[in-house]
């Protein structure tokens, strides 16, 4: 993996600038010009994981500055848990309902809107990237009321055709799918862009060879725009699996976790039991520890995964 | 390959490389990091200091006070009312109101505010904050300040729920209950009479079927937040907490899933599992557009409501007691709401100054103006036992008003062989905030996946435990 | 060959516009009709929220269809802008937005300036710590940093809400790609004219990145405008609070039956600044982020 990314950097960088850069001796002068990132990065990056950590080994007082340590008790307890199974389920069945789905749709869509119609091109693209502006309190806002079990609009327009709507944030069956769908929309402006520009790059000298050789609309997406996509899409994957377990507005304001823990995802957690009502600073820190694992873990995983499929051209 | 491809493609590589190197530069940052801690820790430290100086210095001159409350919308304005009364009343004291948003808000705003050092003179706080509050140590309790016999110009009720074994600590401020409002029209459409003052669950459900017989969608409507549990749960005898709530000893284990419990949350849950209420989980606001639209008959709130609930309704509004359970008698209610705490601010002219604002809140006319305005009942015993011709003609006029307070007056302090009845006392822990939250999640546990509502209750109780385990670590068991 | 350059979307896009221009005969229609029938889905939630902030509640508890017709008013606007100061927040947000913004834009032209031109000991390794925070979740850093900011006393205020913000790993990384494909002959000519390295950066490498630095600038006005968790538990008075987090408290604290109306129009009102924004200069943000691709 490492082979390859130094290939890909060395490619990119041409070889006369690499040349002339050692010319350069600045050490003092370098770390002033850093200084101001590493100085916040630093503190408020590198020092914030040790003393997670710290407080992740210690029972935390609700108030004051009180602490007992406990070592790893919390996170032997988190790990016998329920609810932090629970919690861990959620944020990957958020994962799961949120990337896969929302990148297929920012994908057809940036397909459709690639095709070259004669007018209004510039309309649908307004209409279609405009969630991109959109923060995640606002989209929890707008669905809470379009999902309100008595004057909202999902349900009223359901029971215009017949159907009764179900309690989309109050039942457990519905609330993950309704936050899911939330978020799936305030991601999906930016997505269309993302996958637009990739679809852009294409030559389209592939798909006049394409063309020639006779293969169907369908051929063409699967065997030359997809692969020539891939590096767009492992951008999209990776981008959007740390959103997905960053989600934390539209389940605040929409859910608050509920009902029960059914949309209490990991963030939420930790929120909760660092922030509202009794707090138990240290258990939170020990759940965003392992939170931290995961995402780093997953992300792992997915590049590991791609290695091989991403095609670089 | 295009040039921007290629960015794609660089971008990708690096990504690569730190995720293959994010272990190494994880060390790194420890390495580099540990200095960093004992650094910051040493500003923190000096700063705490400076924060605790930063107090409002004071002179003969006018003393500020910070007043935090939790009073939104109409009922913030009848606060803001009572608080201009104040300041244009003398010239030795502003008072400076600031709205905190919900109880809950300004419970974590006020934590929050003790480690910044930016807490305010008085705070307002609810009923479940108070063993939390006794906690901290930061008070200045309302006894030290009191003249003698002051304490009992106020009701038995809110007195005792905001006194510790020396006395009164927090001055009860606005005191709620919570009582059953109803759609008149509809209890005459249905051939009902009024509810009972005394009825029970077979009642309530009996009361439930003719509504629907009626054609309506739902005959109740109410959040599935914790606060009905522990006030039903009392009017059936129940105790929310061992060490008789709490209030004897410190609570170390919760009782509601014993007893009357799990009667009482299957009453609940049933009513949505069965259709008689709808399920707007944990809400106080969305139960009331059900209410008003008329899509549901009843609706449970607290009594602070009953002049929005009047004002804003198409239809006439009247109000019940909440019911209990049928194998319990009648006890009564435990008070809600929220008391004013005076936070001490190490100047004792700034303590004085905060301690004359809350004395004034609580003397009989802006009780009086409040409780006209609101709905929350008057705290002072003299108000009930003789109430001034105004207040008496308004009740005859309203007597939505009066429901909570004779529910209040009504209920069970004492048990038939003389003993406290604790149940109605209130429970006092610690953790209640993070503990109604669990009950939050068990009404869910209940209605979606399918426990009893006593496996729910044992679940609840489970995590309760732990919770006020963890907490009482700190505050010798 | 350049690793980084705007024109390169830039010449994208248009190649594209050059397509729409050119007729098609087979399949337009059908093409139409779906991407109308998915644009028209995907603003919906927006178009409610509008139409809902010109009705009155009663009409809308009364049927939630009745906003789609007069009478419509203002009134909503009233309530809102009255009942909690939006205001105060959307000035918060404005400078709290504007800070960070501009702090992450210039510390990122800084370091990598410095990581794109000097060699200097330690230079992987500080590289290395830069490229390393983007792994690091938000999540694992707040509450050590909520803690950390409220020793210091900065709660409820401007450096709270912005200090931990001010660089961007993210911004260093991209800017260093830009600035490193830069003609190396540029420097050497402004050397020899003497030009010290904080003019070259400021006279020669800026200018010549306008591009690389507007999609940053997009990108952090964007990330710190949206910004939720840290406003939310580091401000707890309602005179330091953002826009988005003003919003949340204005429809969690509705005493009676939630006014819709009146919430929608607070929605309105915070989205307001990123809609103009989106419909002023579409176009450079469409690029910004199309050329940025990785949002950090």
């Amino acid at each position: 993996m490492a082979t390859r990314a130094a290939e890909a950097t060395t490619d990119a960088e041409p070889r006369r600038k690499r040349k002339l850069r050692g010319v350069k001796q600045g050490g003092m002068k370098a770390y002033l010009y850093l200084a101001p990132t590493l100085i916040v990065l630093l503190v408020f990056v590198y020092f914030p994981i040790i003393e997670s950590f710290r407080l992740s080994l210690n029972r935390v007082a609700p108030f004051g500055s009180a602490e007992i340590f406990v070592g790893f008790e919390h996170y032997t307890r988190l790990l016998q848990s329920s609810e932090f199974w629970n919690n861990v389920l959620v944020s990957v069945f958020f994962m799961i309902g949120t990337v896969p789905i929302g990148i297929a749709l920012a994908v057809g869509i940036a397909l459709l809107l690639s095709y070259p119609v004669r007018r209004l091109a510039w309309a649908h693209r307004m209409l279609v990237f405009v969630p991109v502006v959109i923060s995640s309190a606002i989209a929890g806002v707008l669905f809470r009321w379009l999902y309100n079990p008595v004057v909202g609009h999902i349900n009223t327009w359901l029971g215009a055709i017949g159907i009764d709507g179900p309690d989309w944030l109050t039942s457990r069956s519905t609330a993950l799918f309704a936050v899911t769908v939330a978020v799936v929309w305030r991601q999906l402006g930016f997505n269309v862009i993302i996958a637009l520009a990739g679809l852009q790059q294409i030559d389209d000298v592939y798909y006049e060879a394409a063309k020639v050789d006779g293969a169907s609309a369908w051929h063409r997406i699967r065997y030359i725009t997809l692969p020539l996509l891939s590096p767009t899409l492992l951008f999209l994957v990776v981008i959007n699996v740390i959103i997905s377990f960053q989600a934390f507005g539209e389940i605040d304001i929409l859910t608050q976790g509920g009902p029960g823990q059914a949309t209490e995802n990991l963030v939420y957690s930790v929120f909760v039991d660092g922030f509202v009502g009794t707090r138990f600073r240290g258990l939170a820190s020990a759940q965003a520890f392992l939170l931290a694992i995961m995402v780093i873990a997953v992300s792992f995983i997915q590049f590991r995964g791609f290695r091989k499929r991403v095609h670089y051209g | 390959m295009k040039p921007t491809m290629k960015v794609l493609a660089l971008l990708f590589a690096f990504a690569l490389i730190v995720a293959a190197c994010g272990g190494d530069d994880d060390d790194a940052g420890d390495d580099g990091g540990t200095d960093e801690t004992t650094a910051t820790e040493d500003t923190a430290a000096s700063d705490d200091t400076e924060a605790t100086d930063d107090t409002e210095a004071t002179s003969e001159e006018v003393v500020t006070v910070e007043f935090w409350h939790a009073m939104a919308d109409d009922l913030g304005a009848v606060v803001d009312e009572l608080v201009d009364a104040y300041n244009a009343s003398q010239d030795q004291v502003v008072v400076n109101a600031t709205f905190q948003g919900s109880y809950d808000d300004t419970y974590n705003a006020l934590l929050a505010a003790f480690e910044a050092g930016t807490e305010p003179n008085i705070v307002q706080n609810f009923d479940l904050a108070a063993q939390t509050m006794f906690d901290t140590g930061r008070l200045v309790a309302a006894h030290e300040l009191m003249d003698a016999g002051e304490a009992d110009a106020f009701l038995a009720a809110p007195r005792d729920y905001y006194s510790d074994e020396t006395g009164m600590v927090a001055l009860a401020f606005n005191s709620s209950t919570p009582i059953v409002y109803y759609n008149a029209e509809m209890f005459e459409a249905a051939g009902l009479d009024a509810p009972a003052s005394d009825w029970n669950f077979s009642d309530f459900k009996a009361t439930c079927d003719a509504i629907q017989a009626s054609g309506v969608d739902f005959c109740v409507t109410f959040g599935t937040v914790g606060w009905y549990f522990e006030q039903i749960l009392a009017n059936s005898g129940g105790l929310y907490f061992n060490n008789d709530n709490g209030r004897t000893a410190r609570a170390t284990e919760v009782a509601f899933n014993q007893g009357q419990g799990a009667e009482v949350f299957d009453f609940l849950t049933g009513l949505i599992a069965n259709g008689q209420a709808p399920n707007l989980g944990n809400t106080w606001s969305d139960t009331d557009s059900v209410f008003f639209a008329g899509e549901a008959a009843m609706i449970f709130d607290s009594t602070s409501g009953a002049r929005g609930f009047q004002d804003n309704a198409d239809f006439e509004v009247k109000t019940a007691f909440i019911p209990h359970s049928d194998s319990s008698d009648r006890n009564g209610v435990v008070i809600g709401g929220a008391a004013l705490w005076l936070i001490d601010s190490g100047d004792a002219a700034v303590n004085a100054a905060a301690w004359d604002f809350m004395r004034f809140m609580t003397t009989a006319d802006p009780q009086v103006t409040w409780h006209t305005g609101t709905g929350y009942f008057p705290v002072l015993a003299e108000l009930q036992t003789s109430p001034p011709a105004e207040l008496a003609a308004f009740w005859d006029e309203n007597p939505n008003f009066v429901t909570a307070i004779d529910q209040l007056a009504t209920t069970n302090t004492v048990n038939a062989d003389g003993s406290v009845n604790y149940a109605v006392l209130g429970g006092r822990a610690g953790p209640f905030p993070e503990i109604r939250r669990i009950i939050v999640e068990a009404y869910s546990a209940v209605l979606d996946a399918g426990a009893t509502p006593q496996e729910a209750l044992d679940e609840a109780a489970e995590r309760a435990n732990q919770a006020l385990s963890d907490y009482n670590e700190f505050f010798g068991g | 060959m350049t690793a980084f350059e705007p024109e390169a979307v830039d010449v994208l896009v248009e190649t594209n516009e050059k397509k729409v221009a050119a007729p098609r005969r087979r399949g337009e229609l059908p093409i139409q009709i779906s991407l109308f029938a998915i644009g028209a889905l995907v603003a919906l939630p927006i178009v409610v929220a509008l139409f809902t902030s010109v009705t009155s509640l009663s009409e809308i508890l009364r049927d939630p269809n009745s906003v789609w017709s007069p009478p419509w008013t203002f009134d909503n606007f009233v309530t809102a802008w009255t009942a909690t100061p939006f205001g105060r927040f959307m000035v918060n947000s404005f400078i709290q937005t504007g800070l960070i913004t501009i702090a992450q834009v210039l510390f990122s032209i800084l370091a990598a300036y410095a990581f794109a031109m000097f060699r200097f000991p330690g230079r992987n390794l500080m590289f290395a710590v830069v490229l390393g925070s983007l792994m690091v979740p938000f999540e694992l850093t707040f509450i050590p940093n909520f803690v950390l900011i409220s020793n210091l006393g900065w709660a409820n205020t401007y450096q709270g809400l912005v200090i931990p913000f001010l660089a961007s790993a993210f911004g260093v990384f991209m800017l260093r790609q830009f600035f490193m494909a830069l003609p190396r002959d540029l420097y050497d000519a402004a050397k020899i004219d003497g030009a010290t390295d904080w003019y070259y950066l400021w006279k020669v490498v800026v200018p010549l990145s306008k591009g690389a630095i507007a999609a940053l600038t997009i990108f952090s006005f964007l990330g710190a405008w949206n910004q939720y968790l840290w406003p939310l538990v580091i401000t707890n008075e309602e005179s330091m609070r953002t826009a988005q987090i003003g919003i949340r408290f204005f429809l969690v604290n509705q005493e009676r039956a939630t006014d819709w109306g009146a919430i929608m129009a607070g929605a309105t009102i915070v989205m307001l600044p990123t809609l103009l924004v989106f419909l002023v200069a579409q176009k450079q943000l469409v690029k910004g982020i199309a050329m940025s691709g990785l949002k950090g």
